[in-house]
């Protein structure tokens, strides 16, 4: 039998709100139908078409796609797939103890611990390639595995604690009562209810290494992606690039779905009856070993890196070259392209209230944006702007490149900026529209009042974020950059290729630096936030 | 014609296969509270809906002082109708404080106004000290009186409430029922109140309205309708009952509790009140004491025949002289409290 209240829900699922609202936002919504179908279209282009372009530029001849696949591409692949699964396999494992011991006990320096261990975010992997290559003094396979697990590990990590925090407290004392040990409660109970959020994060560790170029390029590793600037700076060869690109994107492809295969099975994490898990305080060595690890993991990600690169900066004294045209720049950059991004991302949330299938449609659009490298994203729009690509350009002209340059940002965070905005516009419930239309507000006053206050913040923070990533951001603004504009990041990596690491270590610092705001804002939030809250 | 705020004429929804809404027609008096009864699914919440205008209708009218806002072409929109509403969840805004959220109707062009109006309001509702409070702020009680204090603050004509008491502390909802109905009586304003718990419905309505699967069964004074139930569901509706399964023929229906008159012919159920139902402690008593329960000045006496264990009944008796479990009685019902209905 049906309920009213499940009649009501099905309403609210047709249409996420509004639908009922009366006779106006009925006919509002009809009217709307025709321009909002463009506009989905327009939204789901967006990183399709970048990726159209590359892989149309993958089908043009090329002189020395031969000499690739000869003598380079069996190491590209194997070096790219090998990082990729050491990396990701050795972070699960720090990740997940480090987020179990945070969640399941007690031990001194929990509480600063469980939020800064997710503070290497801010560490992009080049900043922490160039601390580490020059420390171990040693470039190579190795030390790139350990870069990536320090600084992309908290993926993993953030991913499995808040899976642990959602847990049902009761299935673990369920458990404990039926005689199951720690070890038993963990590996038969914890983990496999968090096993889809954990694939989840090592997927997206997964992406950002199969997409990373900064720091496999200086601790000359052949992957995929650095095959790609290689055969566009140095072969010149645009369809080379981007046939690569497009074995790029296959990998990616095959992860995403990997990670969906992961997904399935998956049980509820017991929201009936949730209740808050009561730490045990560990005792005596373990409670020391504990403690010590943690702080280990944060010092290799974070403090020690950082320390490095400060001590360089300080001996090599500031670079000759001032840094004020790379902040410019950079902060040139960021505004644009954040506002670009923010405005799609609002429309997408936007279009994603009008329905289930429509929220689908615009949510695989900006994760398609998202997970594609952002070197093939920026290939694609090199080609499209160079009409094909068939002669070599050095650098695109000032204001094409920075159109095109600002379409590789919003194609890439849209996602980043999709979810805060539509989490703040699902802050204004059908209800809360409803009390106001009872109370005389129009639709108009309704959207003023009500939903565009309740939306600003998390319109704010989504420009933060954007903001970070875009200023973290190396390949696609290294081939997408118009001549004379560089920015913290390209400049810091230039340093770095010259191996005038003194010099690299400012601007990178002032990346690291721009990162830890909205990141420790982020961290200490989320940490506070626990499951059954809002 | 009596003068209502709000009237329905005959309205009908339909959501797929369900009617949600069948020909309901009802009225609101100035000053009265209307209760709307009815287990979840009846239909309750869509009437509210359809009245504020949140919802369309297929057939019938709705009328609010007098004006067509509501048939099958033409909905007013929810925000021109002099309608206040309190909903289920409160629905506050999370980003206004209390009295922010009391100004948010009103329609004053000058700002100190609407701040002295919407103090006035919360004053009216004891909250004066939580003006400048944020929702989270507040406690459940708080919320639904800020809630009702913002519904009323545009001085609406009629206010409907969603479950308004639903998920607060039975103390707390008696204090609140006095509070609001004082304050909707000050105001003069009509009132309709969706609840699917019978006792916070009869203690603050004027009239109830029973809704069974989208039909109104029953609706009048709660007295007349308690003591004339017109069907078992609106006899239930209004309070505890037990029922028991016989056979009518040549106008009366005899039972393990006496005979009854009645026209209906074959199987019926006869019902009553355990608070009409009386017995008397025998040796050769029909019924078995089965249960004892409450701790209160009057407990639950659970009954049933011997000679058919299915027969089950309840009674309330005074504690000091309840029967122990196993005690044989006799059991007696009044003939105008005894319902009889077809099964």
């Amino acid at each position: 039998m049906i309920t009213s209240d499940g009649l009501d829900l099905q309403d609210t699922d047709a249409s996420y709100t509004g639908a009922t609202l009366g006779y106006t936002t009925l006919v509002r919504r009809q009217h709307s139908r025709v321009k909002g179908w463009v506009l989905l279209a327009f939204v789901m282009a967006i990183p399709g078409l970048p990726v159209l372009f590359a892989l149309a530029a993958a089908c043009q001849p090329s002189a020395s796609f031969s000499h690739i696949v000869d003598w380079l591409l069996t190491d590209m692949v194997w070096t790219t797939v090998k990082l990729a699964v050491i990396s990701t396999c050795g972070a699960c494992m720090i990740g997940v103890v480090a987020a179990w011991l945070v969640t399941a006990y007690d031990f001194w320096g929990r509480g600063l611990l469980s939020w800064t261990l997710a503070l290497p975010l801010a560490m992009p992997a080049y900043v922490a390639a160039y601390a580490w290559g020059d420390l171990t003094g040693s470039r190579g396979f190795y030390v790139a595995v350990l870069v990536y697990i320090t600084t992309l590990y908290p993926y993993v990590y953030l991913a499995a604690r808040s899976a642990f925090e959602a847990q049902s407290v009761c299935a673990l004392e369920a458990a404990r009562l039926l005689g199951a040990g720690p070890l038993t409660r963990f590996f038969k109970i914890a983990l496999p209810l968090a096993r889809p959020a954990i694939g989840a994060g090592a997927a997206l560790m997964g992406l950002e290494i199969a997409a990373d170029f900064g720091a496999a390029d200086h601790l000359g590793l052949s992957t995929l992606t650095t095959g790609i600037f290689k055969a566009w700076f140095s072969f010149g060869d645009l369809a080379a690039a981007a046939r690569l690109a497009a074995l790029l994107l296959l990998g990616v492809i095959i992860l995403v779905c990997l990670e969906r295969a992961n997904r399935s099975g998956r049980v509820g994490g017991g929201a009936s009856s949730w209740r808050s898990l009561v730490r045990v305080k560990l005792k005596g060595v373990w409670h020391g070993f504990a403690s010590l690890g943690c702080i280990a993991l944060l010092s290799f990600a974070l403090i020690v890196p950082i320390g490095h690169l400060i001590l360089l900066a300080i001996a090599n004294g500031l670079p000759e070259r001032s840094l004020l045209q790379p902040i410019a720049s950079t902060a040139f950059l960021c505004i644009l392209g954040a506002s670009a991004t923010l405005i799609t991302a609002s429309l997408s949330a936007f279009l994603a209230q009008n329905g289930k299938r429509v929220k689908a449609c615009v949510h695989v659009a900006s994760l398609a944006g998202y997970a594609t490298p952002g070197a093939v994203t920026a290939l694609g729009i090199l080609a499209a702007l160079t009409f094909g690509g068939h002669h070599f350009v050095a650098a695109l002209s000032g204001p094409v490149a920075i159109f095109g340059l600002t379409y590789a940002y919003v194609a890439r965070f849209s996602a980043a900026g999709l979810e805060p905005i539509s989490a703040g516009l699902e802050r204004c419930t059908r209800s809360m529209l409803e009390a106001a239309a009872t109370l005389g507000a129009n639709n108009w006053q309704r959207f003023l009042r009500l939903e565009a206050p309740l939306a600003v913040p998390s319109v704010f923070a989504a420009a933060l974020i954007i903001a970070v990533e875009i200023a973290k951001e190396l390949p696609a603004t290294t081939l997408l950059r118009p001549f004379g504009i560089d920015t913290l990041a390209v400049r810091a990596h230039a340093y770095a290729a010259d191996e005038r690491l003194g010099a690299a270590a400012w601007p990178a610092l002032a990346i690291v630096g721009l990162a830890l705001i909205p990141t420790v804002w982020f961290s200490h939030r989320l940490s506070k936030s626990r499951a059954g809250q809002k | 014609m009596t003068n209502f705020v709000l009237e329905a004429r005959a309205i009908s929804r339909t959501f797929g296969e369900v009617k949600a809404l069948d020909e309901v027609s009802l009225g609101l008096e100035p000053g009265k509270v209307l209760a709307l009864l009815g287990q979840s699914g009846s239909g309750k919440s869509t009437l509210l809906r359809v009245l504020a205008g949140l919802e369309t209708i297929q057939s019938g009218q709705v009328f609010a002082n007098g004006l067509l806002v509501s048939d099958t072409n033409f909905v007013m929109p929810p925000e021109k109708r002099p309608l206040g509403m309190v909903f289920q969840d409160f629905a506050l805004f999370p980003h206004l404080t209390t009295l922010a959220n009391v100004a948010f109707g009103l329609r004053d062009t000058n700002p100190a106004q609407r701040r002295a109006l919407a103090s006035k309001w919360l004053e009216q509702v004891g909250l004066r000290d939580r003006a400048s409070a944020y929702p989270h702020e507040l406690s459940g009680g708080e919320q639904q009186r800020v809630a009702l204090a913002r519904a009323l603050a545009p001085e609406p004509k009629a206010i409907l409430m969603d479950e308004p008491f639903s998920g607060l502390d039975p103390h707390l909802r008696l204090e609140l029922q006095t509070s609001m109905l004082k304050t909707l009586r000050e105001a003069g304003v009509a009132a309709l109140i969706v609840s699917h718990d019978t006792q916070e419905a009869l203690g603050v309505a004027d009239n109830v309205a029973i809704l069974e699967k989208g039909r109104i069964v029953q609706s009048g004074l709660p007295r007349a309708v308690y003591q004339a139930p017109k069907s078992l569901e609106a006899a239930r509706a209004l309070g505890p009952l037990w029922t028991l399964s016989a056979c009518a023929n040549n106008g009366r229906v005899e039972t393990p509790v006496g005979g009854f008159e009645t026209a209906l012919v074959g199987p019926v159920r006869l019902c009553a009140r355990p608070e009409a139902t009386s017995f008397t402690r025998k040796q050769t008593g029909s019924f078995v004491v089965t249960d004892v329960r409450g701790v209160g000045r009057f407990v639950t006496i659970s009954l049933n025949a011997i000679t058919d264990p299915a027969t089950h009944i309840t009674a309330l008796c005074q504690a000091a002289s309840a029967p122990k479990i196993g005690d044989k009685v006799d059991v007696q019902v009044e003939a105008a409290d005894a319902f009889v209905f077809r099964a």
